[in-house]
């Protein structure tokens, strides 16, 4: 029997995963502050993997498979593997609302929020309420923090005003200034939900973004481009239909080979 | 077998809940002193496949991580305080505020509701009360012999009474400002209610601190912009297309795989 039929099913297993992707992109597309991902796939050489000889670095298909010679796949067989997760951080049109506590962000800063824990997470969806301390949260409830991750407190008798830099002024006194940050590699960042980003790397802090601007007023929409993921919804498609059909060939391959046999 | 299929149907909750707001919003397109309300989303939480900067074989490390979400859910609603449209009624009852500002509403149980809506009446009393017969706060008579009323831009109203030449004045209309208008409760009848988030009300004068002057003969319609609701419907009934799209590719996937072998 034949392996080729393996290196079809790990394609198959990979679109799968890619259509997983492709519909929380468009689940989420009127969700504030979401940004898009995509996934990187590759091709895992068999030859490597023989080289190697270590045992995992082949697909669990061919594992199982007894007998199994990896000199012999060598040759010709790449099976498909994911290598990981890529998200789009590129910029969000922007949505007036007219709420003074609804915050946008035009550049690559992110918001820092603590949970009650006091775990740090980033967003970008600043559409902001004021908890019963009067405390300034993100939608999920946890704290937005200030530059000096303090949370921050508005008093609602005066009139206040979030400038473009992020301070929070009230009476012409500045009461706060609500930090923004940026990575100098965002793929360190890890979805959470809630709209929210961890830092998988905690020994490589961000820095304070003096470049973004806050605007005042607006949200960021999602960033998800649904001809993109039209696009890349129908590619999916196709191609799994061609592995549908390859494996349907394999199978009869190895049908006629068993008739042959007798 | 595949997350695809509940993550779509997510998506197109979201847009119907989109859809309803909207269909909301447009029904009240008419209605004075209504305020359209808007829905957030946030992204469900993601299954993590691989983590970000964990070794992958010897000596290597995934650069990027591999997460697959699982969809949108609403999280909140939102009402938008901008201005509506003025329009000319001629009728000395009716007053709209220009600018920031709500009328104060006594209900039967004594609490205090505000309104933008300044279609304001007269009961068996003389009473000034809204539409639904609650007396606006502080309650203002007008003389049951008044030959007109007059009610100037900062809600001085005076009256010229049968017999008279002079106007007398017989009262102020008082306008409550919220710091965070959005914190206000919507409780229906274009009525709001005082929050923790909105902050207390505070009472001045029309046109002064902020507050929006009086215009007598004219009626604050709604803020609804049927363009832009229609662009918005547009677009929410298309993203519902493409999360079903999602969902009958799926489903070709799977019937695919279920006659693989046939």
């Amino acid at each position: 029997m034949g392996s080729g039929i393996y290196v079809a099913l790990s394609g198959a297993k990979a679109e799968t995963n890619h259509i997983d992707v492709i519909a929380n992109n468009l689940a989420n597309i009127s969700t504030i502050g979401f940004r898009s991902d995509d996934l990187l796939f590759s091709s895992l050489l068999s030859k490597d993997a023989a080289k190697m000889g270590v045992k995992g670095s082949l697909p669990a298909e061919a594992e199982i498979l007894p007998g199994l010679d990896h000199s012999s796949l060598s040759k010709m067989n790449n099976f498909v593997q994911i290598v990981g997760g890529k998200t789009d951080f590129s910029q969000g049109r922007l949505l007036k609302t007219d709420d003074p506590l609804n915050v946008a962000i035009q550049g690559e800063g992110f918001f820092v929020v603590q949970d009650k824990e006091g775990e740090k997470y980033y967003t970008r969806d600043g559409s902001f309420h004021l908890n019963e301390e009067m405390e300034l949260t993100h939608s999920s409830g946890d704290r937005v923090m200030d530059e000096n991750d303090a949370p921050i407190r508005i008093d609602l008798s005066k009139e206040f005003e979030i400038k473009s830099d992020g301070r929070i002024v009230q009476d012409g006194k500045e009461m706060a200034k609500i930090a923004l940050v940026k990575f100098t590699e965002p793929s360190q960042l890890q979805k959470k939900g809630h709209s929210q980003f961890i830092n998988t790397k905690p020994e490589t802090p961000p820095e304070p973004d003096t470049k973004s601007i806050v605007m005042d007023g607006m949200l960021e929409r999602s960033n998800v481009n649904p001809i993109a993921e039209m696009t890349k919804l129908i590619a999916v498609s196709r191609r799994f239909e061609i592995i549908q059909q390859l494996i349907k060939q394999h199978y009869k391959l190895d049908e006629q080979s068993i008739q042959r046999a007798r | 077998m595949f997350g695809a299929l509940t993550t779509a149907a997510t998506g197109m909750e979201a847009q119907q809940i989109l859809i309803d707001i909207m269909a909301n919003n447009l029904a009240n397109v008419n209605t004075v002193g209504f305020k359209k309300s808007r829905a957030d989303f946030q992204d469900l939480l993601y299954t993590t496949v691989k983590v970000a900067g964990t070794s992958s074989s010897a000596g290597q490390e995934n650069p990027t991580g591999f997460q697959i979400g699982q969809g949108t859910r609403a999280i909140s609603t939102q009402k938008i305080f901008s201005n509506g449209q003025y329009k000319n009624t001629q009728n000395p009852l009716d007053l709209a505020i220009e600018g920031p500002g709500f009328f104060q509403i006594t209900m039967p149980d004594g609490s205090t509701y505000f309104t933008r809506n300044g279609a304001l009446q007269t009961d068996s009393t003389g009473r000034l009360v809204d539409g639904n017969g609650h007396p606006i706060d502080p309650a203002i008579t007008i003389p049951s012999d008044a030959i007109s009323v007059n009610v100037g831009e900062d809600g001085t109203i005076s009256v010229v009474q049968a017999g008279q030449n002079e106007s007398q004045e017989i009262g102020q209309v008082q306008l409550a400002i919220f710091v965070n208008t959005a914190g206000l409760e919507a409780m229906g009848r274009g009525m709001y209610r005082q929050t923790s988030a909105s902050g207390a009300p505070i009472l001045v004068r029309a046109g002064e601190e902020g507050a929006g002057t009086l215009s007598q003969g004219s009626l604050e319609t709604s803020n609804v912009k049927v363009i832009e609701e229609m662009i918005d419907m547009i677009t929410g009934q298309r993203s519902y297309e493409l999360n079903s799209k999602v969902i009958q590719t799926v489903d070709n996937m799977m019937r695919q795989a279920a006659n693989l072998r046939s």
